[in-house]
């Protein structure tokens, strides 16, 4: 069988084949891809439709968070307050590893509002928050768990956990942070003229968290079909192979008999 | 008798097993048609998305092109297993399942390949009456 299988004849088909395999492989793929991102893209769409909303409008300080407000897009305006910033470390960002900053952000309507103002690489790059009145607009999303570990420098908390956050910063806090996607001078009284802040002095945006993102199943079932286009490929070959093998033996059979072999001659 | 199986061997082997042969060309005929009507209502499906722009679920036959991928699948394998007992050529085989792809064409195809097998069953039958 594996002498069959060795044919230059054989061998070179099993390359086509392989090659096509390969393709096929490559199209499952992309199809997958193409799986993962319309099931992102039908999330922001839906997220996205909804329009952006003050955060005291969908939430009050202390109050449980709703489950529905995940990656709500909302606006608060207030002033950071610089004293009250924390990193939390062991974070991941387009891959490299880093600190989120998030900064306590004291609302106009008096309630705090931790931001998530974005992602550093190291604790000691953290900038100061921006002073004066600015709108933030981004993603709510509910505190973290706490997270137990080894002590940490002064600044630094394991996780996003409001209910540390509520013993050490001032005021009310609401059960609740953002990613911040955007944030906005505010001058004068209303919150008409905005200048979005022109640097954001080596912080990266982090997205806002979309749950878990799920496949797009008829996108993900092409994929599958190009597998399984490959698999039947090399069970086409695997089955030509073994024909082949079956015939020579039964011709070297034949030649026995040399009747017979004379027309297994005529049919190679 | 060798000298009465000269002609036939030439392109068209010999069928040793009839009965199989048999119910793999059924199952390879139903196959052909309803992949051939699979592949009709995939063209409307088109139409109706390329053509007229209904996408998602705006379009009525959305549904279709996951399940008829399957189908097709089915009729590759329906074809592999009949190519292989009656021993078709590689391009021969590869031409019958493209055949499926391509609408009406298919029927054709799969009339043209019934026909044939059926003409090697019968001189089987005949041969096999003879020797």
């Amino acid at each position: 069988m594996l002498r069959t299988a060795l044919k230059p004849k054989w061998l070179g088909l099993l390359v086509l084949v392989l090659a096509l395999c390969y393709g096929f492989f490559l199209l499952g793929r992309w199809q997958l891809e193409v799986a993962r991102d319309s099931a992102l893209k039908e999330q922001l769409a839906q997220a996205k439709a909804q329009a952006v909303v003050t955060v005291e409008s969908v939430l009050k300080p202390h109050q449980a968070f709703p489950n529905e407000l995940s990656a709500r897009a909302v606006s608060a305006t207030g002033h950071y307050e610089p004293t009250e910033q924390v990193t939390v470390p062991d974070r991941r960002l387009d891959g490299a590893a880093g600190y989120w900053v998030v900064t306590a952000l004291h609302t106009d309507e008096g309630p705090v509002l931790p931001v998530l103002r974005g992602f550093v690489t190291d604790a000691a790059l953290a900038p100061a928050p921006p002073d004066g009145r600015l709108m933030v607009v981004g993603g709510l999303a509910p505190g973290e768990s706490p997270v137990s570990g080894a002590a940490l420098p002064d600044g630094q908390l394991r996780s996003v956990d409001l209910a540390v956050l509520v013993n050490r910063w001032d005021g009310d806090l609401y059960n609740a942070f953002v990613f911040a996607q955007s944030e906005e001078a505010v001058t004068g009284q209303d919150a008409v003229n905005l200048i979005e802040l022109p640097d954001l002095h080596g912080l990266q945006r982090v997205p806002t968290p979309t749950g878990e993102v799920g496949l797009n199943w008829r996108n993900a079932a092409y994929a599958a079909q190009w597998w399984v286009f490959a698999l039947f490929a090399l069970w086409m070959w695997w089955r030509m192979v073994r024909d082949d093998h079956r015939k020579s033996r039964e011709t070297e059979a034949d030649d026995a008999t040399p009747a017979h072999g004379i027309r297994d001659a005529g049919r190679e | 008798m060798p000298g009465e199986n000269e002609g036939m061997t030439a392109n068209q082997p010999e069928i040793t097993d009839v009965p199989g042969t048999r119910t793999r060309l059924t199952f390879f005929k139903v196959m052909a048609f309803i992949v051939g009507i699979g592949l009709l209502v995939l063209v409307v499906e088109m139409v109706l998305s390329y053509g007229f722009g209904m996408k998602g679920d705006d379009n009525p036959l959305h549904w279709w092109p996951q399940p008829h991928g399957f189908i097709y699948m089915v009729y590759l394998v329906a074809t592999a297993l009949l190519g292989f007992k009656v021993g078709w050529t590689l391009p021969k085989m590869v031409g019958v399942m493209l055949a499926g792809c391509v609408p009406f064409l298919s029927f054709w195809v799969e009339r043209k390949v019934a026909r044939e097998v059926e003409a090697q069953l019968a001189s089987a039958a005949a041969g096999s009456v003879t020797s």
